[in-house]
């Protein structure tokens, strides 16, 4: 058990590793993005206020009747963290699939030495994973350095008159991405990224059908992925359905929700180990 | 011993293997021969697990496939396994991660050998010597049984002449050996037994001593008289 562990981690570890020049230079994209952004994003601010003040012969409190003050959420609603926040999710998106393909494409099929290491292939399931999630999770971190480093920044670089100071929390609630991505409660960030584990598992399930019956495994991965959806998404028109809202109270609706994930997430899970063990090709 | 039981394969609609059954033993050195397309390698996969099967089973001295296996079952493709980036103490490194088998003084003794160097990224080296490392890193696994396929395929003479040196060692001593190869002519003398493969069944099977004592035929003599040559 304990070797079967120190196998498990070495392989994430040797993942990560194979991930690093792509988290990197994604992390690269976000910080350098995100400096840029929050110095030319106060300074454009400020030139803009000075020349519609100097135009329209407003002073600063005419001025802020009129135009909006500049906080922190000035800096992270414009293009320059929007852009890498974009870029680092279609980047996950793509890398969670190339995780897979690279092992068969190329001239050095390394899907050979993987499927023949002496540890069960589950392993290599979820070795990929779990580096999906740990670089997923790195960046979400460095975003959040970032938003805190804003806050040293942007207020020194535009008038304390035009400056309102806005906290982190509000900042972030107030950001459609970040909203999503920072959820404030602990059960909405745990629902909010079991999805995205759930999404996951049958992403790297429909690939594994794909490696293992090629074409035809195609389709039946899209039809996996269809019926997986459906099923998670169902309890929320049961009451559409039945034509009757009260049918169910919310927190039923939401507890067969969780209830199909966890079934989608376990079926997922035991289809790929089967894949794995018995149908996969090189 | 190794045993290949009525194993049947097919790719979409074309059968590879219609009923395949041979044994290898411990310290044979057992080749599997035939033109291009037989399912020569398709057998090599199967037992290793990396292809499935429809029908048939394999045994690993009477045990079934497991993960287990691949502490007793090295396979060596036709094609560099380790990444490209790698440098030759890397992948050694990865294999010794892994495989509680793998022996550390033959890998040192195989770099001598193949005069290769740990420094060298496999990415920049030749066909040959990714051949090597290819074997350096599956003779190094201390197993009962080694599957090469096609190892002297593509590779110069000299580089080819340095790989039958290596059936004919201590390397080999005592292993199970199932090799297939077009170049038949560079080990001919160190093959124990042949199976002759044809449009995914078994032509022939015999023991390449005896058919040279009994009937005065080589292997090749063997392989032109089966597929008409």
């Amino acid at each position: 058990m304990k070797k079967q562990l120190i196998h498990f981690i070495r392989l994430v570890n040797f993942e990560f590793e194979r991930m690093i020049k792509f988290l990197f230079g994604i992390i690269a994209i976000v910080i350098v993005s995100n400096l840029i952004g929050s110095i030319i994003v106060p300074l454009s601010y400020m030139s803009e206020a000075r020349e519609t003040m100097s135009l329209e012969s407003l002073n600063v409190t005419q001025f802020l009747e009129m135009y909006p003050s500049f906080s922190i959420s000035t800096v992270t609603n414009s293009l320059w963290i929007y852009g890498p926040l974009a870029l680092g999710i279609s980047g996950f998106l793509f890398y969670s699939i190339y995780i897979w393909y690279r092992e068969w494409l190329g001239k050095n099929t390394f899907v050979y030495r993987l499927l023949m290491l002496p540890i069960p292939r589950i392993f290599i399931f979820f070795s990929k994973l779990f580096t999906v999630f740990i670089g997923i999770f790195s960046l979400l971190s460095i975003q959040y350095v970032m938003i805190r480093l804003f806050y040293f920044i942007s207020p020194s670089l535009v008038s304390s008159d035009l400056y309102k100071q806005v906290d982190v929390s509000e900042v972030i609630s107030s950001h459609r991405a970040f909203a999503f991505l920072f959820p404030e409660s602990f059960g909405l960030f745990a629902g909010l990224y079991s999805i995205g584990l759930v999404f996951l598992l049958v992403l790297f399930t429909g690939i594994l059908l794909e490696r293992s019956f090629r074409i035809t495994g195609f389709i039946y991965g899209i039809v996996y992925a269809v019926i997986s959806l459906v099923l998670i998404v169902l309890p929320s028109f049961i009451p559409t359905i039945f034509k009757n809202q009260y049918i169910l109270y919310p927190s039923e609706i939401l507890l067969l929700i969780i209830a199909a994930a966890i079934i989608v997430s376990v079926v997922s899970i035991f289809l790929s180990k089967y894949l794995l063990e018995k149908k996969i090709t090189v | 011993m190794l045993e290949v039981k009525d194993v049947h394969k097919k790719f979409g609609r074309k059968k590879v293997l219609n009923g395949v059954s041979f044994t290898a033993q411990k310290g044979d050195i057992t080749c599997l021969l035939g033109i291009n397309g037989v399912g020569k390698t398709t057998i090599l996969n199967a037992i290793m697990n990396l292809t499935p099967i429809q029908k048939g089973s394999i045994l690993i001295d009477e045990q079934p496939q497991s993960p287990d296996m691949y502490n007793r079952i090295a396979f060596i493709p036709d094609a560099a396994i380790m990444l490209p980036h790698m440098t030759i103490k890397e992948a050694m490194a990865f294999m010794q991660d892994y495989y509680d088998v793998w022996n550390e003084k033959r890998a040192k003794d195989l770099i001598r050998f193949f005069r290769l160097k740990t420094s060298d990224k496999i990415q920049d080296l030749s066909k040959g010597n990714q051949a090597k490392v290819s074997l350096l890193v599956g003779l190094a696994l201390d197993v009962d049984y080694i599957l090469m396929d096609e190892p002297f395929s593509g590779i110069d003479i000299f580089t080819r002449e340095q790989i039958s040196e290596v059936f004919s060692s201590h390397l080999i001593a005592d292993r199970g050996v199932i090799i297939t190869t077009h170049e038949i002519s560079d080990i001919e003398h160190l093959i124990d037994k042949v199976v002759l493969l044809g449009d995914g069944v078994i032509l022939k099977e015999f023991y390449a001593e005896e058919m040279r004592e009994q009937e005065g035929l080589s292997v090749v003599d063997v392989m032109r008289e089966v597929y008409n040559a």
